[in-house]
């Protein structure tokens, strides 16, 4: 059995580092829709006010000067572009990161599913050809030493073989691109063994294999884990778990369907006792899509990890 | 006794205590006891006096993992089986005849002891569904939560997601809920989704629990959140008798239930009573991680719903 791996970025304070770090070389250019009486917009603002971030305003120009007015924001700085309907912002949005006049895309006060159907209108060309997009949300819980990742809760519809090889692909490009190469992945199901019956398992023990194989390349890849035998080292060596790289120490856990995905994303947002943060990974650019209940560290926490997705 | 609705985990083991002392204490029996943490469970309940418990299972294996860890077996009924089938079958004909109210999952597989459960001669089946329930006390909710079915129907079927239901409404009322508020899992709270079970759960569980069960309120589809936070529910404008205060979270997927359940158990500090439903008698199991907390309100929820089974004539006779 293996030691607890720590990578060198374990927490949202690094991730906060190293997109400091990357923002003095170069601030991507961040797009705001539907601000008005959005939580994200005083995120957003803190995250221009410490440098992170270039900031474009896509949205009815004399409702946000007003707005920003009443809420003593300056705006000096900010471009604005006036479009006074949320949708037509997204698909503007999206085809200026088409053309890399946008590096990073931030909802408002949109519903998320409003937002992602608009988003992914051919119209949008948010999405390269073959390229997947997926939803990945981070997290530091307080009893767990290290970061981890859990996809997809939000954008891919489908669990087939296939869809899941794209979102543990995207996975390992996110995971590298905030500075953790080789990450440990689970692919979570209810049991640790395979059940003929119970698809999930199929899927997880054909993913380890792919890696195995090298045909899922930067990763160590375990499968079928139920949620305590990849989080918890303990229950990972009282079920008997050996040679694994990854039992009791997952770096990121890929859910097995958007249903359980998105169910353990809210259900650690509303009570889990941890930091996190969301963002749409695999696009032009990447987006920030919080939900309502997020907590304002949350939400800057979101920018901070499409900082460096950028 | 009054019927204040049961809304913590603490209340669950109150309320168990308040059904002992008030002349109707429950009798557990253990099915191939020889496990320690079975063994410690029961011992811990019946000495918190909400229960007698009766271990069938190999006495000398079951003596000498108590003395490990130094659990005093005094007060406990033994009878001597060291065959397990022999014993599954010993303590499930116990339940059969009635002179135990519930049955306690110990050192055999679920598969094996639902499969005696079963037996036609023992007369226990109750429902179609078999299902289980995880009742969870989630700090930062204002009540339980019971999330279901993580450990039964790996995908249920339409009508099996009906049957998961009703078995879901059965704890409820045991838990003195009044309406049973029923919030079906989704992703996405638009009808419209590509999501396939939505469909289903629309146009028909949802007409068909109306025209079933009376005193539900039920809603879909509710993503977790929009479920059981009310600020969440208020900020979308949902004012429904279901959003923000759900009191059962059916979800469409074994591992959805499971891995959300363990989520919130391991990093929200969950305590977690879970309990088979759907035999005339319920039929709890812990497993090894399980905190002594989440046993012993395990064993108190089987203990409410024997009691609940008792006293509404349940099963008829």
């Amino acid at each position: 059995m293996n030691n607890f791996n720590i990578p060198s970025v374990k927490s949202f304070k690094d991730i906060y580092s190293k997109a400091k770090d990357k923002a003095n070389k170069y601030k991507p250019k961040t797009a705001l829709i539907a601000p008005h009486g959005s939580a994200m917009t005083e995120s957003f603002v803190k995250a221009v006010n410490e440098n992170l971030i270039e900031p474009f305003i896509l949205a009815d120009e004399k409702l946000f000067r007003k707005y920003a007015l009443n809420n003593n924001i300056n705006i000096d700085g900010y471009k604005i572009l006036d479009i006074n309907q949320p949708d037509k912002a997204i698909i503007t949005a999206s085809q200026m990161s088409g053309k890399n006049e946008i590096d990073i895309i931030v909802k408002g006060r949109v519903p998320a599913e409003e937002f992602l159907n608009i988003l992914f209108e051919k119209e949008s060309k948010f999405q390269k050809k073959g390229k997947p997009v997926s939803h990945i949300s981070l997290f530091q819980p307080k009893n767990y030493q290290k970061l981890l990742m859990l996809t997809d809760g939000a954008v891919t519809v489908k669990n087939d073989l296939k869809s899941l090889i794209n979102i543990t692909n995207n996975a390992i490009s996110f995971s590298g691109k905030i500075g953790i190469d080789n990450p440990r992945i689970a692919v979570l199901a209810a049991v640790e063994v395979v059940y003929p019956q119970m698809d999930s398992t199929i899927k997880g023990a054909v993913l380890a294999k792919m890696a195995e194989r090298n045909q899922i390349k930067g990763a160590f890849i375990d499968g079928p884990l139920s949620f305590d035998v990849a989080m918890d080292m303990e229950a990972a060596i009282g079920k008997g778990i050996k040679n694994s790289e990854v039992a009791g120490q997952a770096d990121i856990m890929i859910a097995p369907d958007i249903d359980t995905g998105n169910s353990i994303y809210k259900a650690m947002t509303l009570y889990g006792d941890t930091e996190m943060g969301g963002i749409v990974f695999g696009g032009n650019v990447p987006v920030t899509l919080n939900a309502f209940v997020d907590s304002e560290q949350t939400r800057f926490n979101s920018i901070l990890m499409s900082v460096l997705a950028s | 006794m009054d019927k204040k609705p049961i809304i913590s985990s603490d209340m669950l083991i109150e309320q168990a205590v308040a059904i002992a002392n008030d002349g109707r204490k429950k009798t557990v029996v253990v099915a191939v006891a020889q496990d320690v943490d079975v063994i410690e469970a029961v011992v811990e309940a019946q000495k918190t006096g909400y229960l007698n418990g009766v271990l069938v299972g190999d006495k000398s294996k079951i003596e000498s993992l108590a003395d490990e860890k130094n659990i005093d077996l005094k007060e406990m009924n033994i009878i001597d089986e060291p065959d397990v089938l022999i014993a599954a079958n010993k303590a499930v004909e116990l339940a059969s005849t009635k002179e135990a109210d519930a049955i306690m999952k110990g050192f055999l597989p679920t598969s094996a002891l639902l499969k005696t459960i079963l037996k036609k001669e023992y007369n226990l089946r109750g429902k179609e569904t078999l299902s289980h329930c995880a009742v969870l006390d989630i700090p930062g909710y204002h009540k339980l939560l019971n999330l279901t079915d993580g450990g039964m129907v790996v995908k249920p079927t339409k009508e099996q997601k009906l049957g998961i239901l009703e078995n879901a409404i059965t704890v409820s009322k045991a838990l003195n809920l009044t309406p049973v508020r029923i919030a079906i899992s989704g992703a996405t709270n638009l009808n419209s989704s590509k999501i396939s079970h939505i469909k289903d759960d629309v146009e028909f569980l949802i007409p068909k629990a109306k025209e079933m069960f009376p005193d539900v309120e039920i809603k879909a589809p509710l993503p977790f959140d929009l479920a059981t936070s009310k600020k969440a529910a208020k900020h979308r404008n949902l004012d429904d008798a279901v959003s923000g205060d759900a009191d059962v979270y059916l979800v469409d997927s074994i591992e959805e239930c499971n891995l959300v359940a363990k989520s919130l158990i391991q990093f929200a500090q969950a305590v977690f009573a879970g309990v088979i439903v759907g035999a005339k008698v319920p039929v709890s199991l812990v497993s090894r991680t399980d905190t002594v907390k989440n046993k012993k309100t395990s064993l108190a929820i089987a203990c409410l719903m024997a009691d609940y089974y008792d006293q509404n004539n349940f099963w008829g006779n």
